[in-house]
């Protein structure tokens, strides 16, 4: 027996021993070769499972990309969809100062936040619990179809509700309905997750530079969302509307397919200009005057691309946003973005590139400038001394703008004034003009003094009608589509909200304007009725107007509001700019110092817009040089200097004092001596 | 015309009054170019930018100041030159040399000038005062012709200091230049200007620094121990 014990394990001894040799001799699990360039790949659906149109197996569904780029050793979807392009804010605490100021926000992004507005009045997302439906301006589900949707890249917001859960499986989970009340909950208010599906984070949009943004913007307006990747990349054809409740199909493109029925498509790791531009480029002529072209900036001129300042994961070279598939993008540090503040100056700045020649950037020159000069301007103050498209200044919410061309209608609210203060109807441009017909209007920046250096900025001036409430700090807004109702009833009827039509034109631009107490009463009064009309909730609520960094609660009582110097308004945005940059023949001080330094030059003796309208209606100016806070040139506050300073005032008093005293004695005793 | 009316002491050689020459045209060119410079502080100024849009423009400005700086520089070099090298510059030199006398003499002049004493200190070849302006001057030249050079040259002082220095050395060049350079303004246009033109026993000025010449009057007032003093001079040297 125990012969048998013995042999029994020296066979399961030997057996073991056997298994793990050849364990050890199998080909290693094969991972693919990181190497930057895409293999072939099978699409897949939502459930993991594969698309393939060839072989007509899973042909009627959707792809899905993260089931696909998102597949198990490729890419890591989640870490990638960290990024402050998915998030947009979401799930990022409301910074300080926007809680004492904005009633309305609920994170610093475009997703809760300021919206992509120079000012109020704008969209905002209703919060998560309601109990009064005419209390919900928009919800999750209204911010994709807001136009926000166009340019987000899915995910993020656009895919998991405020509590992390993906929206269409929470529903079908919570037995929700679609379009229906869903317990005014502001992310299921209404929405139809269900049907749409969700928009997942689209790498193609960015990755295949012939994506198709306009059949993408199309599903979306089809609410045909988890569908959006498979039109957008042209992988298929989509048919059909969740909107108008036609069945939703799509309909592969076989030429996009190898034999196997994988697909090759054309996959690129840094995003192209255009690909940028096709977010950034619009909403950057309203706020910057941005053109991006060969004809404004030095830097397109010469070929560089977006990403090589704003680089991002492996590319970058900040740590805090380095890292294989971080995608966090190179950021700079604008006044009043406040996405992900932690990241701010991450891109790479002029002085790496011009200091080093990396790219090979000529490399500064600047020996006849004093040095305090690099330690109290920014290099596009100088590199920046004109910009040569409009960009809007003002934007005014308060009066009906009849301009041609505005779409949508409730964008008639807005009433846009270019650096000049010249009426700009710049909805209509953008619906006849593409970047490359932007009319030439030269003006010169504003000056802002932003973290101890000077910018050239535009400090966006509003006026507004708000809503302050008893206890809460800061100020709400009236929702954008109720003023804008307000104004086109009254415009089809005027016996209706009659107060309006006192409203006029008083600086003979053709344009009404807000500016003198019986219109700011006017407009403070309409509203007031117009929301009561509607049964909007007043209940210990006051309907003011705010210009700037005013609050008017009639038009003759007013206070104001704490801002920053470099701020026209606690409300307005303020962009720098940096982009479309001047090359160094055009920059400030290329002719020489009187360039700044002389009483013609605009650097300290421009007047800049202080108010938009003042009592006549025109608009209130104030000296750059008071807007810069200029006193005296600050002298030096490192220790060796403020010491040097003070020992030869000192110095210099108690000489003079007895040398003084030592003439006067002199001629006393002289006089003295005569008499 | 008596005897001691005459100017026929000297007191200034030719080589003294160049330096001196060349001193003056240099600070007066220094401190008009300067105002402009000064304007800069207040660059929010539309009235002290109008100065300098008078004066042509800073680049102007500049040249000129940079010039009057080499001429002052060229001025303090010779003068070193003519301390070393010449036997009346090394004793000029030693006999500027602060000593207890000349606070002696300062507490004494202020006795006098308050009635205290009948009589003023007398003086040998430099008053206390004379000695005080050519000191202030020496170091002045040392000050600003050091840090103007500083300035003058920012990327070549940068290479050649320590790293970490060069913002102290920079800050402390500029407060440096620009205080030094009232002090030395007022000190001369005050001060100096007041004990050789507008002192009533000097008034309207001499021409010493001109011909080099004082009376015998003169001497016997303001240097009666000169002979005395250069004599003890030659004696210990």
């Amino acid at each position: 027996m125990k012969r048998l014990i013995v042999l029994a394990l020296a066979v399961v001894f030997c057996l073991g021993a056997i298994t793990l040799q050849a364990e050890s001799l199998k080909e290693p699990e094969k991972k693919p070769v990181v190497s930057g360039v895409c293999p072939t790949f099978y699409l897949k659906d939502e459930a993991g499972n594969i698309i393939d149109p060839v072989h007509n197996v899973n042909a009627d569904k959707p792809y899905s990309p993260k089931q696909t780029c998102g597949a198990k050793d490729c890419h890591n979807y989640n870490k990638i969809t960290e990024g402050f392009h998915f998030t947009q804010g979401k799930g990022e605490k409301v910074p300080e100062l926007f809680a004492k100021r904005y009633n309305w926000v609920s994170s610093p992004g475009n997703y809760g936040g300021t919206w992509c507005s120079p000012a109020p009045l704008y969209r905002q997302l209703a919060p998560k619990k309601n109990n009064n439906v005419r209390m919900i301006d928009m919800t999750s589900f209204e911010f994709i179809t807001a136009t926000c949707g166009y340019c987000h890249p899915g995910g993020g917001p656009l895919e998991y509700d405020r509590e992390g859960n993906r929206y269409d499986e929470f529903m079908k989970k919570q037995g929700l309905k679609s379009g229906e009340d869903n317990g005014l909950d502001g992310d299921y208010y209404k929405a139809r997750w269900l049907d749409t599906g969700v928009i997942e984070a689209d790498c193609l949009l960015c990755h295949m530079p012939e994506y198709n943004f306009k059949e993408r913007n199309k599903q979306i307006d089809n609410l045909n969302f988890k569908w959006t990747a498979t039109a957008g990349s042209g992988f298929g054809n989509v048919e059909g509307s969740i909107k108008e409740n036609k069945p939703v199909k799509v309909t592969y493109d076989k030429s996009k397919f190898d034999e196997k029925g994988m697909v090759s498509p054309h996959i690129v790791v840094e995003p192209r200009n255009s690909t940028c531009l096709h977010c950034h480029g619009k909403p950057g002529w309203k706020k910057r005057g941005s053109s991006f072209s060969p004809r404004t900036d030095v830097h397109i001129r010469a070929g560089l691309r977006c990403a090589d300042c704003h680089p991002a994961g492996s590319k970058a070279k900040d740590k805090r946003i380095s890292g294989k598939e971080v995608h966090q993008i190179g950021k700079g540090d604008d006044p009043s973005g406040h996405v992900r503040d932690d990241l701010d100056n991450t891109m790479l700045d002029c002085s790496y590139c011009h200091t080093n020649g990396f790219l090979g950037a000529p490399i500064a020159k600047h020996d006849k400038f004093p040095q305090h000069h690099f330690q109290k301007i920014a290099c596009q103050t100088c590199h920046i001394p004109w910009r040569y498209v409009k960009s809007a200044q003002v934007q005014v919410s308060d009066v009906f703008n009849a301009g041609p061309k505005i779409d949508p209608p409730a964008k008639h609210i807005w009433t846009f004034y270019d650096a000049d203060m010249n009426y700009w109807n710049h909805y209509g441009e953008l619906s006849m003009f593409t970047k490359d017909d932007q009319p030439t209007t030269p003006y010169r920046p504003a000056l802002i003094r932003y973290k101890g250096k000077i910018y050239p900025a535009n400090r966006v001036h509003s006026t507004w009608p708000g809503i302050v409430e008893e206890g809460k700090p800061g100020i709400n807004q009236p929702f954008m589509k109720d003023v804008f109702m307000m104004w086109k009833i009254h415009k089809e009827d005027p016996s209706k909200y009659p107060d309006l039509s006192k409203i006029t034109d008083d600086n003979g631009d053709g344009v009404p304007e807000v500016n003198r107490p019986e219109e700011i009463d006017a407009v403070i009064n309409s509203v007031k009725q117009y929301l009561t009309d509607t049964g909007f909730d007043l209940a210990g609520k006051k309907v003011v107007w705010v210009s700037d960094d005013r609050i008017y609660y009639s038009g003759n009582k007013w206070e104001k509001l704490p801002k920053y110097d470099y701020e026209a308004s606690p409300y307005a945005s303020v962009y720098k700019y940096s982009h479309d940059v001047a090359p160094a023949k055009a920059a400030l001080g290329a002719k020489g110092c009187s360039d700044c330094h002389s009483k013609n030059s605009g650097f300290f003796f421009a007047q800049v817009l202080q108010y938009p309208f003042g009592e006549d209606g025109k608009p209130v100016t104030i000296k750059q040089a008071d807007l810069l806070g200029y006193k005296e040139v600050p002298r030096g506050r490192k220790p060796w200097s403020y010491w040097t300073g003070i020992f030869f005032k000192y110095l210099t008093i108690i000489v003079m004092a007895g040398l003084i005293v030592h003439m006067l004695l002199d001629i006393w005793k002289h006089y003295r001596k005569r008499n | 015309m008596n005897n001691s009316s005459e100017l026929k002491i000297k007191r200034f050689n030719i080589f003294f009054r160049i330096q001196h020459i060349l001193m003056f045209v240099s600070v007066t060119a220094l401190v008009i170019t300067a105002i402009p410079l000064w304007c800069l502080r207040y660059p929010h100024s539309s009235d002290l930018a109008g100065i300098i849009d008078f004066f042509g423009g800073l680049e102007s400005i500049r040249v000129w100041h940079h010039m009057a700086g080499w001429l002052l520089t060229f001025a303090f070099a010779y003068h070193l030159l003519y301390v070393f090298i010449h036997p009346e510059g090394r004793r000029d030199f030693l006999l500027m040399m602060p000593r207890r006398k000349d606070f002696q003499n300062l507490y004494h002049n202020i006795l006098y000038f308050i009635g205290k004493r009948n009589e003023p200190p007398q003086f040998g070849r430099f008053s206390y005062f004379e000695k005080f302006d050519y000191w202030g001057a020496f170091w002045g030249c040392v000050i600003m012709i050091g840090t103007g050079l500083i300035m003058l040259f920012p990327q070549k002082v940068t290479a050649s200091l320590p790293e970490g220095w060069q913002s102290a050395v920079f800050g402390v060049a500029l407060e440096a230049h620009f205080h030094e350079a009232i002090l030395a303004a007022l000190a001369l246009f005050i001060w100096h200007m007041f004990n050789v033109h507008f002192r009533p026993e000097k008034f309207p000025g001499s021409l010493v620094w001109l011909h080099g010449k004082i009376t015998e009057e003169e001497r016997k007032k303001e240097h009666l121990l000169e002979d005395e003093e250069i004599k003890q001079y030659e004696e210990t040297s």
